[in-house]
């Protein structure tokens, strides 16, 4: 019976083994993949409560997919105080430079923990920069010191990509052309500060304001009478910036802070924001030829059919316009003191020399002045003059036939003649009536033609005689109205030319608000052209040359921009190649793929610590009441005495 | 009655002060004490509440080094019901050698699974948080259970008294 009991309960024993080592061992029996190696590492660093890092440890996974490896060595690029296997039973062992771990040779997910060591901590750079700063009532404290309190509670993150390094990028500008520029690239990482929890009963009036540039504003949601604060910040330059912050403010009291987690991811962000670059970009190339048109526009001085050219060719036809103003009005007061000479004396001319008394040669109208002084003065008198001596001769000859009267002084010689005639003989009266009295009359007739005009009886025979006194009279009359008329058309001439002052500069004279003489209205033209004219083109001159420097300006800044717009696909494609490059932190398997995040974790204020210390307290003093009244009386356990 | 009532009166206001002040004390799970106190209640007047104090403490002890294994340098959750198995194991094992020594294995086991109930959860679902809970735990723990026990010791004590 009992054989059988043995043997049966061998059977039982023997197929529960086969039932549990065959899968294994069916196991141990693939082989079925080449081996891809995908190592995963999660950095957690532990920030003390001075804010350095406390301790690191590097959560591993490493993922074999497919089978025939029997033997991975992961990388150690920091010496480690303990590494363990965190879900299977596998030991890991620990090289200079490496870390082995033995696997089944199939595809399988190994896990380990590792503790980087202390000494290593302050020698590691981490690619960002973490550091919390905690204030209460504006005053900087540690994170312990704030347990149980209550004041204004403000927090600050401060992070810093420190990965930047100055690098060659090579791009094509807009004009197809290669351009190699050296610019400081970053490793992108986003640094995620998420589920920030704060218990509405003790924190309120919570706050995470930001700041355009610097600072990124956090989003609070209220859930559940407790307050979430998360943060997104991309240190992603160059379009975000390298150097950022967040900062938490909240009313507290009576304090408790979980542990907070931010976590470091190398990413380069993929926002579902519509793509304004290339648009941009195309407007800044068309603001750029406009600005480089409006430039080759203004051009220069020298440079043919362009404004500064056209204005400076104004420019020199308005200053010889100027200087040729400037001689039409010296030719011009030639010209008036060609009419009339102010300085002329006419009463002291002297006719012989042809100047006066102080050498002044007359003008035109003085001239013209001595002309009708010479003919109302001398001219005229002196035919009226000789008019009436004709008249006397005329009368003193007298007329044959009147009456005859004795001569006397004032009877005429053809009385007297007639007289004498009736006193002398006959051939002495046929000689006076043929010969003299004829004679006479003759005579007087000719003196009347030479006084009032008529014929005139010559040896010859009777003619015309149109010079006579009176025609010159006439003449002279006729000459005197015209040389009136000379007179009044130059005064008119020399009033329109307008008088000069003592330095020969003419005299300001206004009609109706325009210069009312031709010398005053040429130095008015002239004085514009000098005035005004000539700098308003010489400010026109400047403006412009402002106009090209602004525009050039403009053409440089904007150069600029389209240089950064040009270059951000290189940009870009730098970033996207150092996120692909930040796959370790601890060392990976060599031909493997690797992912790397961070996680920072504040220290948690609460009340354990203190807890503990009371509860420490309360279990001695418990202890001590138990060893006070807990033991048992000694009477009550004495055997009895066993009687003989 | 009224030595009931007065009797009755003081053990409630004993335990209501326990809970109110429990997060002072770091005691976690007040109703252990309660557990504590109807468990200790059968030692009566005339038994070694030192002692059942000291069990307790055993055992909590044996469990936090249980625990501190398991999440040190065991494989963790969900795939190590073996080794928690093992480690549960051992930890009895170990209770059951020392109960021969004298000490109350039924004080040690409570103790234990005390301290289990306290921390398995965080062990299963939070593995890292382990770190900070652990001793603290096991402080709480050894609160709530020596206070129970402590007010069952007063509980028999005035007992005793009102009933002489």
């Amino acid at each position: 019976m009992l054989k059988r009991s043995r043997f049966r309960n061998a059977v039982i024993l023997l197929t529960a083994m086969m039932l549990i080592v065959a899968p294994v061992a069916g196991t141990y029996g693939q082989n079925t993949g080449s081996g891809i190696i995908q190592d995963n590492e999660l950095v957690i660093s532990q920030l003390g409560d001075n804010g350095q890092i406390e301790s690191i440890q590097v959560l591993n996974n490493l993922n074999i997919a497919g089978g025939g490896i029997s033997t991975v060595e992961d990388g150690k690029n920091y010496s480690v105080t303990s590494v363990r296997n965190l879900y299977s039973t596998q030991k890991i062992g620990q090289k200079e430079n490496s870390l082995t771990v033995k696997t089944t040779g199939t595809a399988e997910d190994l896990y380990y923990l590792a503790d980087i060591d202390k000494k290593e901590i302050p020698g590691i750079k981490m690619p960002v920069n973490v550091q919390i700063d905690y204030f209460l009532n504006d005053q900087k404290v540690n994170p312990s010191s704030i347990y149980g309190k209550s004041g204004r509670l403000k927090i600050v993150c401060s992070l810093e990509n420190t990965t930047g390094v100055e690098q060659e990028i090579e791009y094509q500008d807009s004009n197809g052309n290669l351009v190699k520029k050296q610019a400081t690239v970053f490793t992108p990482y986003v640094v995620s500060l998420s589920g920030w929890e704060f218990d509405n009963r003790k924190f309120s009036n919570i706050k995470a304001p930001g700041v355009a540039g610097e600072s990124p504003e956090g989003v609070l949601v209220n859930v559940q009478g407790i307050t979430q604060v998360s943060w997104s910040v991309p240190l992603v330059p160059p379009k975000y910036p390298a150097k950022q912050y967040t900062i938490l403010e909240a009313d507290g009291k009576n304090m408790e802070l979980p542990s907070f987690k931010i976590a470091v991811i190398p990413i380069v962000p993929t926002t579902a924001e519509i793509d304004n670059i290339p648009t941009i970009h195309e407007s800044f190339l068309k603001l750029y030829d406009g600005f480089d048109q409006i430039q080759n526009g203004v051009g220069a001085r020298e440079k043919d059919a362009t404004l500064l050219f056209g204005l400076g060719a104004v420019k020199d036809g308005a200053e010889k316009l100027s200087s040729g103003l400037g001689s039409l009005v010296d030719k011009m007061k030639t010209i008036k003191f060609g009419i009339a000479n102010p300085s002329f004396n006419a009463a002291t001319y002297d006719a012989d020399k042809g100047v006066d008394a102080n050498g002044n040669t007359p003008g035109l109208r003085d001239a013209v002045g001595l002309l009708k002084a010479g003919v109302e003065e001398r001219a005229l008198p002196a035919y009226k003059l000789q008019i009436m001596i004709l008249g006397m001769l005329e009368q003193s000859i007298g007329s044959s036939g009147g009456e005859v009267q004795e001569p006397g002084g004032n009877t005429s010689i053809m009385n007297d003649l007639a007289y004498l005639k009736s006193q002398v003989a006959a051939p002495q009266q046929k000689i006076i009536s043929d010969n003299i009295e004829p004679k006479l009359n003759r005579l007087a007739g000719n003196l009347k033609a030479f006084g009032d005009g008529g014929n005139i009886v010559t040896a010859s025979g009777s003619m015309p005689f149109p010079a006579s006194v009176k025609a010159l009279e006439e003449g002279s009359n006729s000459t005197l109205a015209a040389l009136n008329k000379v007179d009044g058309g130059l005064a008119m001439i020399e009033l329109g030319m307008g008088p000069v002052d003592k330095n020969g500069k003419p005299v300001k004279v206004m009609m109706n608000g325009q210069p009312g003489t031709i010398l005053y209205a040429l130095a008015y033209m002239q004085e514009s052209i000098d005035g005004q004219l000539v700098p308003g083109i010489t400010q026109l001159q400047e403006g412009a040359g402002k106009l090209s420097t602004g525009a050039g300006t403009a053409k440089e800044a904007i150069s600029g921009g389209l240089e950064t717009f040009e270059s951000v696909p290189a940009i870009v494609s730098v970033l996207e190649e150092n996120a692909s490059k930040a796959d370790t932190f601890l060392g990976k398997p060599e031909g493997a793929t690797g992912t790397v995040a961070y996680i920072f974790q504040t220290p948690e204020v609460s009340k354990e610590a203190n807890a503990m210390k009371y509860g420490l307290g309360a279990l001695a003093v418990v202890l001590v009441l138990l060893i006070a009244l807990g033991r048992p009386p000694k009477q009550a356990f004495e055997a009895p005495v066993e009687h003989a | 009655m009224k030595k009931a009532i007065g009797l009755g009166l003081l053990v409630a206001i004993l335990f209501t002060i326990f809970v109110l002040l429990q997060d002072y004390l770091g005691a976690s799970a007040f109703y252990m004490a309660a557990i504590a106190m109807a468990m200790f209640a059968v030692l009566g007047p005339f038994g070694d509440y030192l002692k059942t104090a000291i069990a307790i403490l055993i055992g909590v002890v044996v469990a936090l080094a249980g625990m501190i294994v398991l999440a040190t340098k065991m494989p963790l959750p969900p795939d190590n019901l073996l080794f928690v198995a093992l480690v549960s194991g051992v930890s009895l094992f170990l209770l059951v050698i020392v109960s021969t020594t004298g000490m109350r294995i039924d004080a040690m086991f409570l103790g234990w699974a005390g301290y289990l109930a306290a921390v398995f959860g965080t062990y299963t679902t939070d593995t890292p948080a382990m770190a900070t809970v652990a001793l603290p735990a096991a402080v709480g723990v050894s609160v709530s259970l020596l206070l129970g026990l402590f007010m069952s010791l007063l509980v028999i004590k005035i007992a005793m008294a009102v009933n002489q």
